[in-house]
């Protein structure tokens, strides 16, 4: 076998392994979801580790309206208008007292017993001087494009080209991380964004 | 003229309250809207207090609202159910306040015409709610039509398709799996097309 056709085979032995570890992705519903994540940034906010208010806080996470008859899939996201493709900071973010900012956006499928969050996309942000720009966990939705590629679950590190394998995370231990587990650091190992030249 | 609250500064002014609290508050809105309130409430308030919350109705009257508030261990009680309710009903269910003093924080959701009644008509339970009546918009968490559709252009832009393209893509099962064409269907109403 060569070398590619190995990683290939790797990336889905990989993926199999994260759709076995005990990663529970069920939740009550779409409301309740909102509201995990709501009482998380507000004690954030709360803790002076968001830069964003609790008045800010009001009005910025949002949900698709509810079916008028039957469920459906809800996305819960920050920010109502737009959504940020563009990386632009005058969009309605959340933003850490370092000034590293964030958004998400999340699809519950309130059709399955229980609800289950079948996608999301988390993406943090670095200050311009910063040696990474950002940093994105993706969730694919499930079905059989997911087979193709053994990437459902990834991370973008810094590049919206590179991928690789994330480890299990819910939403609300992504949202954990980027409050509380990726603070700037105090003598950073690399400065600048300049790579060192090869000979 | 109070605030109008929406869900979330209701959240943030609960978390402001004492832990050991009796705090009632009078959430105002049309009757159309209480039972879909109370659901979300309940479903909110629970995991922002971490605490238990009961849903009870006066819809079988005054007496068995009373016991059941009395009997009930929930750490904070979401009551609704009122539409039915005259004055004199109010006027009965003032005179048991006293029965109706356990630690616990409780929301009235009323309409307009059941909020006057009780300030007007229920002195002490007027005088223990005090300030705590709030006009209340419910829903103002979701998405308007204005804002899915600037999302949907926020898509179309970014993918270069149309709405009929990504439809067609999800009938054929060639959607691409990345969550912004889930979030795009669900945008549609056709969150159904999203492969499980």
């Amino acid at each position: 076998m060569s070398d590619k056709a190995s990683w290939e085979k790797t990336r889905q032995i990989i993926q199999s392994r994260q759709a076995k570890a005990d990663l529970d992705l069920t939740v009550k519903n779409a409301r309740a979801l909102w509201g995990d994540i709501f009482s998380l940034l507000n004690a954030a906010s709360d803790d002076g580790i968001l830069a964003t208010t609790q008045a800010d806080l009001r009005g910025l996470l949002k949900l698709t309206p509810q079916p008028k008859q039957g469920k459906n899939v809800i996305a819960v996201m920050v920010g109502a208008a737009i959504k940020n493709f563009k990386r632009d900071p005058t969009q309605p973010h959340l933003r850490r007292q370092d000034g590293a900012w964030f958004d998400f956006s999340i699809l519950v499928d309130e059709t399955q017993k229980p609800a289950a969050i079948i996608g999301f996309d988390f993406e943090l942000r670095f200050p311009v001087d910063f040696p990474t720009s950002f940093l994105r966990y993706d969730l694919n939705t499930p079905g059989h494009n997911n087979q193709d590629d053994g990437l459902r679950f990834h991370i973008h590190p810094g590049s919206d080209d590179l991928m690789i394998h994330s480890g299990p995370l819910t939403p609300i231990e992504i949202l954990q991380q980027f409050l509380y587990g990726l603070p700037f650091p105090v003598k950073p190992r690399t400065r600048g964004k300049s790579r060192p030249q090869s000979d | 003229m109070s605030t109008i609250l929406s869900i979330d500064e209701l959240l943030q002014r609960v978390g402001a309250q004492p832990e050991d609290g009796n705090v009632w508050f009078v959430l105002t809105l049309p009757f159309a809207h209480h039972g879909a309130l109370a659901e979300d409430l309940g479903d909110v308030l629970e995991i922002f207090t971490e605490s238990s919350v009961g849903k009870l109705s006066g819809h079988d009257g005054v007496l068995p609202l009373v016991a059941s508030i009395a009997s009930t261990d929930a750490a904070s009680l979401i009551l609704s159910g009122f539409e039915q309710w005259t004055m004199q009903d109010w006027r009965q269910l003032d005179a048991l306040r006293s029965n109706l003093t356990v630690q616990r924080n409780a929301f009235l959701l009323l309409s307009e015409m059941a909020t006057s009644i009780v300030l007007n008509y229920a002195p002490n339970l007027a005088s223990w709610i005090g300030v705590r009546v709030y006009p209340f918009t419910y829903g103002t968490e979701f998405l308007t039509v204005e804002e899915q559709e600037d999302r949907l252009v926020g898509l179309r832009s970014w993918a270069g398709k149309t709405d009929d393209e990504i439809i067609a893509l999800a009938e054929s099962h060639q959607l691409s799996p990345e969550p912004e064409y889930g979030e795009w269907l669900v945008l549609l109403g056709r969150g159904d097309l999203i492969e499980r």
